[in-house]
Parts: structure tokens; sequence; C-alpha cells
């Protein structure tokens, strides 16, 4: 409790720096906060919009998170997200199939291709003691090419102008649905289902506490003969295919076609969303609401303000992104200063 | 009982070397020395005595100046001064020899003791011959035999702590700090040290020990100041101090050691069988050399030596945990299972328990709580298909909590929180949780408080009682005294000794502790 309040107090600091630079810059706080909400909750339209930021950066934040808790970095979740839209996009073009089936297909190969893109960095790092952020990385640009590849020779739609593919057959798009009058896209089960599974598998099953033990102490865990080899396969793969349904989500529900270079940058997001959230569900879910009002403001800078450009999302983000992590350094901080006045105080004593 | 230096010195009439005036160090809302004052005299071995986590080690890097008090001061020589880093301190004359030596492995123990301070010249850069001259006088000033020009990695505990004494001496040191120096040296090594720092002391310089060992405090401190939870407990001379006295002034009760029977059970029945077993690192390097020996139900095989003499890999190949680059010969059997070509899961499927030495690093995790820490290794017995009983985790975890007094008392508190001694609680809680058939043991009590070491014999000897067959590996002789039933001593991956209860030979089993077979072991006491 009192360490989220640390991290609430330094991530109200980072605001004020925001604006104090705002204000620095000639323009006026207020406008920049005024524009900043409007962006993203002015109106019902503006908030489904939302919505298709949040859901895949939730999405790439959770797959991050799941190798972090078994003490892997996965750097590689823009190539997987890429791999699970290729695969989705390979089968709904395809393969005919009716409308639950075909969905269900297509969310499957999205996350297995996630998974088989992760495996190796993942089978490297456990059986050959290589980092796996060096063949994350890696795996990136191969992902890059070979979607590219995929994209401009087999699937390409020769009627579209842009380095696009075929649209996928009707019944794999998915409609969204409307709820108080906002628009969620269908995505939005995905989500929950993952977000459900993680909850379940680090609280309840024996997964996770191998994940957990893996994570903690390596060492420790493989001397009383826990699996950690196979626990870093298995949790690199579980990360990748769940940045692989970034893929099926914005094929199946926004694009219907891919498109090279259709991600902002979801995977690297991914990682300081993982960082921001501290490990829980719920910070998870407000780190991407954070970064997804972030993104979305960014935009609205450019139209509505005459000295800031979206580029100065990105310096918010940096500020915040800092700001938020030395909350632990905050408390310590603050703890130190109350210990010096109290040692103070009893050097007087004596 | 509890005699105050002070007042002795007072009566001396003579500015103490070194004096600690209510020095007082916090740590977040944990005070690690609290209004810590005691004096040092000059040319005498004064002992800071105290369990671990007493104060002991933050005290003394106060003192070389590694940390800065929150209040007090330090005085030395009548003056007070102020240290604000480790050269602030061997500018004054104090020097440290670390329990983890700060030597170079690589280089000539001359180059290890000129390093920093080395004599020099504008034609010839460093004057070798004029370092070589000065560490020859020193060396024949000490009677002190140092093989100066051999590498620091070819040499042996003991030599290597006699290099850095020499090196604090060679910096003009005046009060010299050791930090828990018997730690790692045979019983030789150790009487050989205090022939030194003796020698030092009468040519007038102030040693500080920091030991939790009484018997050498005893022997050899000329007063002591023990630390409890971070203040001073008690100050003593040492003259006429009984070893009780001390333990009480240290632990804050009375002191029982537990002392295992003769046990005269005739049905022992053969658990782990070890014959010529041959562990080779690399190439050729034998770091095992043919050992065989049998531990029986009931029985606890006891195995001395100084650390770093194949223990290690005695035990990495009994739990199937070796290193890529280790290979094995001959046989290592448990019950009908071979240990050499099980995996480390089956080994302890099969009944066996391991307590490893290293207990932060391997043996537990330590930003788990203390229930997952329970469930490891154990993940069969508290899941049921894949789901964690969490329910049965919890009460089992409460049950254990209260057998083994553990601190924190909660099933969900973070183990970093407790102490040494509650974390090995901990483990061994754990481990004879399962009933094991086979019990695996390194170094059971190190770094853990005296009351925690009577609980953690007494579960020992219960586990025997109950017919587990233990192996013990120690470097604490007394300990294996006490509770071991037959004892070899390891010395560069073999055996050297081999004693019964009854018949331990305390002189046979320093020499071979040292190396030094002896003809007659085993001889009556």
């Amino acid at each position: 409790m009192k360490n989220s309040f640390y991290t609430m107090l330094a991530f109200l600091i980072g605001v004020l720096i925001c604006l104090s630079i705002v204000g620095f810059l000639g323009e006026s706080p207020m406008l920049f906060l005024r524009v900043m909400y409007e962006a993203s909750f002015a109106s019902y339209e503006e908030f489904s919009e939302l919505l298709y930021i949040v859901i895949p950066l939730t999405l790439t934040g959770l797959s991050v998170s799941v190798a972090y808790k078994a003490g892997l970095f996965n750097i590689g979740a823009e190539g997987q997200l890429v791999v699970g839209a290729i695969a989705a996009t390979a089968i709904g073009i395809l393969i005919p199939a009716p409308a639950p089936f075909s969905i269900l297909l297509a969310v499957s190969g999205s996350f297995l291709a996630g998974a088989l893109w992760a495996f190796l960095p993942g089978y490297f790092r456990a059986y050959g003691g290589s980092h796996e952020v060096i063949h994350g990385i890696m795996m990136n640009f191969v992902a890059m090419a070979l979607t590219g590849f995929i994209t401009l020779y087999l699937l390409k739609d020769s009627g579209s102008p842009h380095p696009d593919t075929y649209a996928i057959r009707t019944s794999y798009e998915m409609s969204p649905f409307s709820w108080a009058g906002i628009s969620i896209p269908k995505s939005a089960w995905i989500v929950s289902g993952a977000l459900f599974s993680y909850v379940l598998i680090s609280k309840f099953l024996t997964v996770g506490y191998l994940f957990k033990m893996t994570g903690l102490n390596i060492q420790a865990a493989a001397v009383y003969g826990l699996p950690v080899k196979k626990a870093q396969v298995f949790a690199m793969m579980l990360s990748g295919g769940i940045a692989g349904l970034v893929g099926s989500h914005e094929i199946l529900c926004v694009t219907h076609r891919f498109r090279i270079g259709f991600s902002p940058e979801y995977g690297y997001v991914g990682i300081a969303i993982a960082m921001l959230s501290g490990g829980s569900t719920l910070g998870l879910l407000a780190a991407a609401g954070l970064f997804g009002v972030l993104q979305k403001g960014a935009l609205a800078l450019d139209l509505e303000t005459d000295r800031i450009t979206r580029d100065f999302g990105m310096v918010i983000q940096g500020i915040l992104i800092l700001a938020t992590a030395s909350g632990p350094a905050l408390k310590r901080g603050v703890n130190s200063l109350k210990d010096w006045i109290e040692l103070r105080s009893m050097r007087i004593k004596i | 009982m509890k005699a105050d230096v002070s007042q002795d010195s007072s009566r001396s009439n003579e500015i103490p070397k070194l004096e600690f005036r209510s020095v007082t160090k916090k740590f977040g809302n944990f005070y690690a020395n609290r209004q810590v004052s005691f004096k040092v005299n000059r040319g005498s071995i004064h002992a800071i005595l105290g369990e671990n986590g007493a104060g002991k080690s933050t005290a003394m890097k106060i003192l070389y100046g590694m940390q800065a008090p929150d209040a007090g001061c330090l005085v030395l020589d009548g003056k007070e001064v102020r240290l604000r880093s480790p050269q602030d301190a061997i500018a004054r004359g104090i020097g440290m020899i670390h329990q983890h030596f700060m030597l170079s492995e690589k280089d000539s123990a001359l180059d290890n003791l000129i390093l920093g301070s080395e004599p020099w010249s504008i034609i010839q850069g460093i004057e070798r011959s004029q370092a070589t001259q000065i560490f020859e006088d020193l060396c024949q000033k000490h009677a002190l035999q140092v093989r100066y020009h051999e590498r620091i990695e070819r040499m042996s505990v003991g030599e290597r702590q006699r290099i850095e004494i020499l090196k604090a001496v060679y910096r003009k040191s005046e009060v010299l700090i050791l930090d828990e120096p018997t730690a790692v040296l045979s019983p030789k090594e150790i009487v050989f040290l205090f022939e030194y720092l003796k020698a030092l002391k009468a040519q007038g310089k102030t040693i500080l020990i920091i030991t939790h060992k009484l018997k050498e405090v005893l022997e050899h401190a000329d007063a002591v100041t023990v630390l409890k939870n971070g203040t001073v407990s008690a100050a003593f001379k040492v003259g006429g101090l009984s070893f009780e006295d001390l333990a009480k002034a240290m632990i804050g009760r009375d002191w029982k050691p537990v002392q295992a029977e003769i046990s005269d059970r005739k049905d022992l029945r053969p658990v782990l069988k070890v014959d010529k077993l041959t562990v080779t690192r690399g190439a050729r390097y034998q770091a095992l050399a043919g050992v065989s020996f049998q531990v029986c139900s009931g029985q606890i095989v006891g195995i001395a030596g100084v650390e770093g003499n194949g223990q290690g890999e005695l035990l990495r190949s009994l739990t199937g945990l070796l290193k890529t680059n280790e290979k094995t010969q001959g046989l290592a059997q448990f019950l009908e299972l071979d240990l050499l070509k099980s995996e480390t899961q089956d080994i302890l499927n099969k009944g066996m328990s391991y307590i490893p030495e290293d207990r932060q690093g391997c043996g537990l995790v330590l930003d788990a709580t203390i229930e997952e820490n329970l469930m490891l290794g154990q993940t069969g017995r508290y899941s049921w298909y894949g789901f964690i009983r969490s329910k049965w985790l919890r009460s089992a975890a409460k049950r254990v909590i209260h057998d083994f007094a553990i601190k924190p008392d909660q099933p969900d508190a973070l183990l970093r929180a407790a102490s040494g001694g509650n974390q090995q609680k901990v483990v061994f809680a754990r481990e004879l949780e399962r009933s094991p058939k086979l019990l695996l043991i390194a170094q059971p009590t190190r770094g853990v408080d005296l009351g925690a070491v009577q609980v953690i014999h007494e579960r020992i000897l219960d586990a025997k009682q109950k017919g587990a067959a233990i192996l013990l590996v120690s470097s604490e002789l007394d300990e294996l005294l006490s509770l071991a039933d037959e004892l070899y001593v390891m010395s560069e991956g073999r055996f050297v000794g081999h004693h019964v209860r009854g018949q331990f030979n305390m002189d046979n089993l320093a020499y071979q502790m040292g190396g030094i077979e002896t003809t007659h072991s085993g001889a009556r006491v």
C-alpha cells in the first residue's frame, strides 16, 4: 500500500515536470491538459478509439510480464506480434471456415506463430546459455523480412497500391459490439481471456510457481529438481503467444488485411508498460491505459497547439517512465530524511 | 560478572589506542549499532564477539572508514577522528584483513604486497630489488616464511592470509582488524596464525579480531567486547573467564551443547554406498580421487576437512548437479538408484533430502515467501493436477513455523526479512518434513546464531533417531565431534583419516586436516 503511494507521488511529480516544460515552451499547461484529456475522453468515439490502442498495449505488456516472471526479458514481442498477424492473415485468406470456428482458428494460429517465434530465443537461453535479448532482437528483424516477403510476393493484393495483402474472408471479420454508447472491439474478449489466464497461472497453478521460482533463483530451483530449462522455454513461448494475439486483434478487428509496418512499436512500448505495472494485473491495465492516452493525445497536440508537436508525446512518455520507476527511490529518500531528523534529535539528547 | 574495561584502563592511566564513543548506525528502522562504546588498549589482542547480525561487521566497517556513523565518534590515540574512506583509515594506521582476501590471483605475492604503494624511481620504474629487500627484512623481523615470487593462485589459504597481514604491516598499520580470520583455516594454521599475532602484539601493534568462536577468544585474546543486537552486552578481561560466561553474554541465555550418544544399533542397513568415486574436472585435475564409504540408516557419517578439498564435488556428484566439465568414475548408489546417472528430480523423489552449503544461493529463494520456500522441490506434494493446494500448504506452513519457532511467523512473509538462523530453519523444516531416507547436509550452522545451532543439532539427531541415513559435511570440527558416529577426514580429494565415535583423536584429526596421513588413526583418546 505504501509503495503504491510513493509511486503515485512520483507519477504526480513527473506530471508537474511535464507541465513546467510545456509552460517553458510558451504553451499554456491548462490547454495542454485539456487537449490530452479531450483526445481520449471528449466523446464516445474518442474513447472507442482509445480502446483500439489500449488492447494491443495490454497484450504486449502482459507478454513481457509473463517472460519477466520467469526471469527472462522478451524484447522480441514486436517480431512475435508481426508473425502472429501474418499467420492470422494467411489463415483468413487461405482457409474457408464458418464463423465461430474461423475466429478460433485464426486466434490460435496467431498465438502459435508468436509462440514458435519465441521458441528459439527461449531454447538458446535455456540450453545454450546465450542471451535471449540478442536472439529476440535478431528474430525481430527476421520477422520483418519474412512478413515483408510473404506480403509482397505470396499474398499481395494486386489491386492495391499499398504494401498489403488480400483482405481476409468475411467469416473471419469481427465487428465491434456496442455497450453504453461505446463501440468495443471484440478482441476485448481475447484480452480478458489472456488476463484471466495470467491471474490463474500466477496465483493458482504450479506452472506459475515454477515460473516464479525460476525467475527469482534459478540455482535453487535447479538444486531442488524443478525443470528450470523447460520452464524458461515454456515461459518464453507463452510470452510470444500472447504477443502473437495482438496480430489477431489487428487483422480480425481492425484492418482485415496485413499491411507492412502496421504496429507503432507496440512490442517495445509493452516493455515500458510491464515495468510500470510492477507485476500486478491492475497495474498492467492502468499502465496500458496511460500509454494509450499519451499516444492518442500526442496526435492531437499537433493539431490543437502551436508550439508542441506529436514528438513531445515521446518526451512525456520518457519523463513519466523515469518518474514512476523512481517511486522506490523516492520512498528511500523520504525515509532517510526522517532517519536523519530523528538521529539529529537523538544526538542532542546524548 | 559484568566487568568494565574502562575501569581497568583508567587504573593503568594510559590513553587507549582506540575508542568507540556512543557510535550509532541505522539502516532504515534497524539499528545495526546503537550507542556502542568500548576501549581498546595499545598492544593488546581485543576480540569483538557476537552472533551473526549482532553488529560486529558494521562496527568494523565504521572503524575502517567504509561507513560513516550516524551519531557518536571514534577516538584514536586520544584524538577524535573522522574517517571518510578506507584510504583515510590506512593513512591513520588502521589496516583490515578481510574474510575474503583482496588479492590479485594471477600476480605474485610481492606484487600484491606493494600494490598501490610501490617503491619507485624515475630510472627503473618499480624498484623490485628494493621491494624484495624490504620484504626480506619484514619477514625476518617477524620470522615468517613467504614465497614472495609465487603467484597467489598457487598458495594455500593460510599463506594468503599471511600476505594480507604483511600487506597491512607494510603500510605501517598500528591497528589490525581481522574479520573472522579462522573461518577458512585448518587447526594447524590457526595455531600458527595466533603465534604470529602474538608476535605482532609484542611489537606494540593493536589487534582487533571479529569472531563468533568463543574458544579462540578464551585462548588468545586479552580483552573482549560482546555485541548483541547492535549494543554492547558485556565487556570482559579474558583472564579467569569461563566458556559459559561468554556464551551467556553472547546469546543471552545458558548454552547447552548437543551431544550424540554412541549408537549401538546392530541392524544397520546401508542406504548410501560410495565406492572409489572419482571426479575429474577439465582434462585431468582430480578434484575427488577415489573415495569409498557407506552411510547406514540411523547413522551420521561426518566428513571433516578444510573447505575446497573435494567436498563440493562429492556433494554435487551425489545430487546429480555436476557441472558439464566434471566427469565421474566409480560408483555411488542410493538404495538401488545409481546416483551418477540420475536426474536431480528422480533422486529427490526416491527420498533424498539435500541441505546445501550456500543456503541463500541455492537452498532458498529469498524473495519468495516462507510457504513458497516450503514447497520448493515438493511441488507434487502440495498440488493437485497442476493446481496449488494453497489451504493445505498454508496449514502445513503454520505447523512447521510453530514446530521450528521460525521468525517471522507469517507463512506469507518474505524470507529475505528473516535472519540467517531462521532461514536455515526453513531449509531444515522443508527437508525434514519429507521424512527423508537419506539426508545430505553441508555446513549446517555456518552463519547461524548459537540459539538456532542448538535447534538444528537437535533436529539432526532427531532425524537420525527416525532412521535417516545422514551424511554431514562440515568444516566445524566441534560440530562433527558432537554429532557424527563415524568421521572421515578429507584432504585434497582423498580421505586421509577415519575415526569412530568414542575413539576420536584430536591430535590425529588436526594433522589429517592439514593433509598429513597418520599411521595409527583412531587410537583411543
